[in-house]
């Protein structure tokens, strides 16, 4: 019996704000338990909601990265059950009128492209946090991540392959990112996602039982799941081993396996209502309009233009367009110097072994790229050479300083002087008498080290490709 | 302390104006609880906008005045001896206060209010700040004022309404206020309520001209109040948990436990009958046939008032008034509290029918 | 006959026999009252949300603090180490 797994996604993901979808407090992650918490948000009465416009521009925002229909009116609902983490007793969402519907993404795997279908967007408040005390034996809760804004995105049921799935959350990934919607990052959170599995014989036109993982912190994770409990779907219909029944499931990514969530989807009854609290919200085509002008060309399309038009590799305009920050360093450099592969490498080869070395990510990189440009410009025109260049940018990126003075005030300009040189070379050939006769029975290695003793000699700052001349033509005579 | 929960001690200089606030009105470190014991110790972090007005303008705030559990009791009278519990308009009969803040959403403080030969004005929704007011059924729920005469309620309400930028729905700034046209205005009278206007009553309409008028589904407004109250107090409601603030049962053997004795134990009887009427209505199977169909029957009565064809309605109690969000006054009459309505931001032409009496 | 249990499940309630049993006569009541609608045909007519005619007043992202932690926590029945707490498992 052939199989085929049935997938559709839930991601929730996490909008960059300042504040919280309904009151004013920050949205930021890593605070200390209920700092960034008010009367609202800890569900106290007396306190209206006020809506934050960003979390509708970045909505927005990602409606049209995916490219969805985006409602031209919007209302919110109450979705009612309790649990410690829900400080009203109702999640503030959208059932009836979410703002986007009807989008796609395309995406690439190794059997080639496919065309993932969205079937809505909508925005709704995050919950707070429960910490278990082993020692107290309590619960203790946090409300600081209630009420941020999020946006859960639901696909329709198109993923077949656990490599679709994490390949279309790598796309999401991308696209949220260079819109500023939202960092993205699973491991802090701010982006989740469920998975909803089923199984049929191939060629069949119906559904099989849905599960519903949860849990998955990790692109590893979501593929160990998916293999999983697919895996527990086919047993079960060709064994009888178990029952399967619709149901949410929690993965445990240490043992391997996932549990059942006691039927919890099947039993509530949410008794969803238009939110009385809330007015609608119009949506209209200038504003829409606004937000398009403020997003940056998509990775997928500027990955495109550099291996294309700009004929960079492709494993560099890869690192490049994997960071919103990256591209924005590579065109402003590049406005300087109209000298694509000659930055993609000053990138690529130079700045970040010095930002690795640092600890600092790709996004975090902070760099003033008119001075970044003004040095790859000094060695370009010769003034100082690749060498020293490099102790430059070093010096560029931790201090800010100016490479012309800097070059300057230290003396770096680069050694051409023929009269110079060639003193430098007569010593550095006496001195070295086993290598030069080493090199002159033939061994072209050694070369690299009487002219590394040269520049040594030179204290760095020769024109090596003078160097290599002179020396060759003194040694070959 | 007579008709106070909270009285407070303060100084009122000869001929201030003081103000009695109805117990879900919060005050910055004072005890808020709304009648109910599921908000037992619970210290109010902020203040009201309506009453930082009022501070404001020399008003003295003497306290706050036992009501009913979140108001609820008001929607389930059956009949005329059936009687809530509103010190606040107790307080203002007696003297204790000039004026007090409540929010009647259903209509029976201002019954209360009339029984005492007083007034009730209840604004246009949106034209008051509800920030500072513990909600009830949040697409009624406004700060009204019990007052001895319409003056002394206008003033109080000018000063309390107006824009408040932490309440997000709220009337545009620009709102028209008042048609208090040329010649005589005209009260629309649905069917019965000509009887109705008695002796007493009847010498405020002499300077108007009365129309009859039909006005559908006027009939059931009671049941689309049941509906929608009770289905939006459930909510209202569902953050008192026992976790946050407010009242914990003792003992319980798990979050379910915790959940269920805290709010058992706490809530009073018309709270628990809403709660669950409020859980029916919007349940998946009822909700189209209950909450959706009453939505509707919402709109048809709001489209269903034409303004142009009258200036205010005078009806027999204030469901009309608070399900089309329009500003009311109810007053006392031989033939018990009678309530006119006038059109969205036209408290003027309520003022100017009912001065001259 | 409605199944109280049902609904009080939904909002957290535990009544006693007794109290069901009068708020079960009050419920039948009530729901005989409400047949008064099903003769009303609302179709083509949109449900009422709001009366405020008018979009939500929107609020630029800007954080503000609002209230000390230990303010917040004041009114808490029970806090430990800067969350609320509440003693007992829960699962």
């Amino acid at each position: 019996m052939n199989y085929e797994i049935v997938m559709g996604l839930e991601v929730h993901v996490e909008l960059s704000t300042e504040s919280k979808l309904f009151c004013s407090c920050s949205a930021k992650f890593g605070a200390e338990p209920n700092e960034n918490v008010c009367p609202a948000c800890a569900g106290m009465p007396g306190l209206p909601v006020r809506i934050n416009k960003k979390a509708i521009d970045l909505a927005i925002a990602a409606g049209l990265v995916t490219n969805c229909e985006i409602s031209p009116v919007i209302a919110f609902d109450k979705k009612n059950y309790f649990y410690p983490d829900l400080p009203t007793g109702y999640q503030v969402t959208q059932l009836f009128a979410p703002i986007c519907t009807n989008g796609w993404i395309d995406i690439e795997t190794e059997m080639g492209s496919k065309h993932i279908t969205l079937k809505q967007i909508h925005i709704e408040e995050d919950a707070g946090k429960l910490v278990h005390d082993a020692r107290t034996r309590s619960t203790l809760v946090d409300f600081n991540r209630a009420s941020v804004p999020l946006i859960e995105i639901v696909s329709n049921p198109d993923f077949r392959t656990a490599e679709e799935v994490t390949e279309y959350l790598d796309k999401l990934r991308s696209l949220l990112s260079f819109a500023g919607v939202s960092d993205c990052k699973m491991q802090e959170g701010s982006m989740r996602c469920d998975v909803n599995i089923s199984v049929r014989e191939v060629g069949s036109d119906i559904l099989g039982t849905r599960t519903e993982i949860k849990n998955m912190n990790s692109l590893k994770a979501i593929a160990r799941a998916i293999e999983y409990e697919s895996q527990r779907h086919i047993n079960a219909l060709e064994t009888g081993c178990e029952e399967l029944v619709q149901e949410t499931r929690r993965w445990d990514d240490d043992i391997g396996m996932s549990f059942s969530m006691r039927e919890k989807a099947q039993e509530a009854d949410y008794r969803y209502f238009p939110n009385p609290e809330i007015l609608p919200i119009h949506i209209d085509t200038s504003w829409i309009d606004s937000i398009e002008r403020t997003l940056p060309e998509p990775a997928h399309v500027r990955f495109e233009r550099m291996t294309g038009v700009l004929g960079l590799p492709e494993y560099d305009s890869g690192i490049i367009t994997g960071s919103l920050n990256l591209c924005r360093i590579f065109d402003e450099v590049l406005e300087v110097i109209n000298k694509p592969k000659e930055v993609v490498n000053w990138i690529m080869g130079d700045l970040l072994s010095i930002t690795k070395a640092s600890g600092v990510g790709d996004d975090d990189i902070d760099i003033d790229c008119k001075k970044f440009a003004q040095l790859i410009g000094l060695v370009d025109n010769k003034t100082i050479n690749r060498a020293v260049g490099k102790k430059v940018l070093v010096k560029v990126f931790e201090e800010g300083i100016d490479p012309e003075a800097y070059v300057k005030e230290n003396a770096l300009g680069m050694v051409s002087d023929t009269g110079f040189l060639e003193a430098a070379i007569a010593e550095v050939i006496k001195e070295n008498e086993k290598s030069v006769s080493e090199y002159r029975a033939g061994s072209q290695k050694v070369f690299g080290f009487i002219v590394g003793q040269v520049m040594k000699k030179t204290a760095g700052k020769a024109d090596p490709q003078t160097v290599n001349a002179l020396l060759r033509a003194k040694l070959d005579a | 302390m007579g008709h106070f929960v909270n009285k407070y001690n303060v100084d009122c200089p000869k001929g201030a104006v003081r103000v009695i606030l109805d117990g879900s009105i919060m005050h910055k470190g004072q005890p808020v609880t709304a009648g109910s014991k599921m908000l037992e110790g619970f210290i109010s972090p902020i203040t009201a906008t309506a009453v930082t007005k009022l501070e404001k303008a020399d008003i003295v705030i003497v306290g706050s005045a036992k009501m009913d559990e979140f108001g609820v009791r008001g929607l389930f009278l059956t009949d005329k001896h059936d009687t809530i519990v509103c010190e606040a308009v107790e307080a203002i009969a007696s003297g204790a206060a000039d004026v007090a803040l409540c929010n009647d959403y259903t209509g029976a403080i201002g019954a209360a209010a009339a029984a005492q030969n007083l007034f009730y004005m209840h604004p246009t929704y949106g034209s008051v700040s509800r920030y500072g007011l513990i909600s009830a059924v949040p697409s009624m729920d406004q700060i009204g004022v019990v007052c001895k005469s319409i003056e002394a309620g206008a003033h109080i309400l000018s000063i309390i309404s107006g824009f408040d930028e932490q309440d997000g729905v709220m009337l545009c700034k620009d709102q028209p206020t008042g048609a208090s046209g040329a010649g005589k205005l005209r009260v629309g009278m649905p069917h019965g309520m000509g009887e109705m206007v008695s002796q007493s009553v009847s010498a405020i309409f002499d300077s108007c001209d009365t129309v009859e008028i039909a006005l559908e589904h006027f009939d059931v407004c009671e049941q689309v109040m049941h509906i929608l109250c009770c289905a939006e107090l459930s909510a209202s409601i569902s953050r008192y948990d026992g976790i946050k603030f407010g009242f914990r049962a003792e003992k319980y053997s798990d979050l379910e436990a915790l959940y269920k004795k805290s709010r058992t134990e706490a809530l009073g009887a018309d709270v628990k009958f809403a709660a669950i009427v409020g859980a029916m209505v919007l349940s998946e199977g009822n909700y189209s046939k209950y909450y959706d169909h009453a939505m509707r029957i919402r709109r048809r009565m709001k489209n269903a008032l034409d303004f142009q064809e009258y200036d205010a309605v005078l009806a027999p109690n204030a469901h009309l008034a608070r399900l089309c969000g329009l500003p009311a006054v109810t007053m006392p009459s031989d033939a018990g509290a009678l309530t006119l309505i006038a059109n969205a931001g036209c408290e003027e032409t309520l003022y100017s029918i009912l001065r001259k009496s | 006959m409605v199944d109280m249990k049902h609904y009080e499940h939904m909002v957290m309630l535990e009544l006693s026999d007794d109290e069901r049993m009068q708020l079960s006569k009050r419920l039948d009541t009530l729901i005989e009252s409400f047949s008064a609608l099903e003769q009303i045909d609302t179709d083509g007519v949109l449900p009422l949300v709001s009366v405020v005619d008018g979009q939500s007043i929107l609020r630029e992202d800007v954080a503000v603090k609002m209230i000390s932690r230990d303010a917040l926590l004041s009114n808490a029945p029970e806090q430990y180490d800067g969350y609320f707490q509440v003693p007992g498992a829960i699962e």
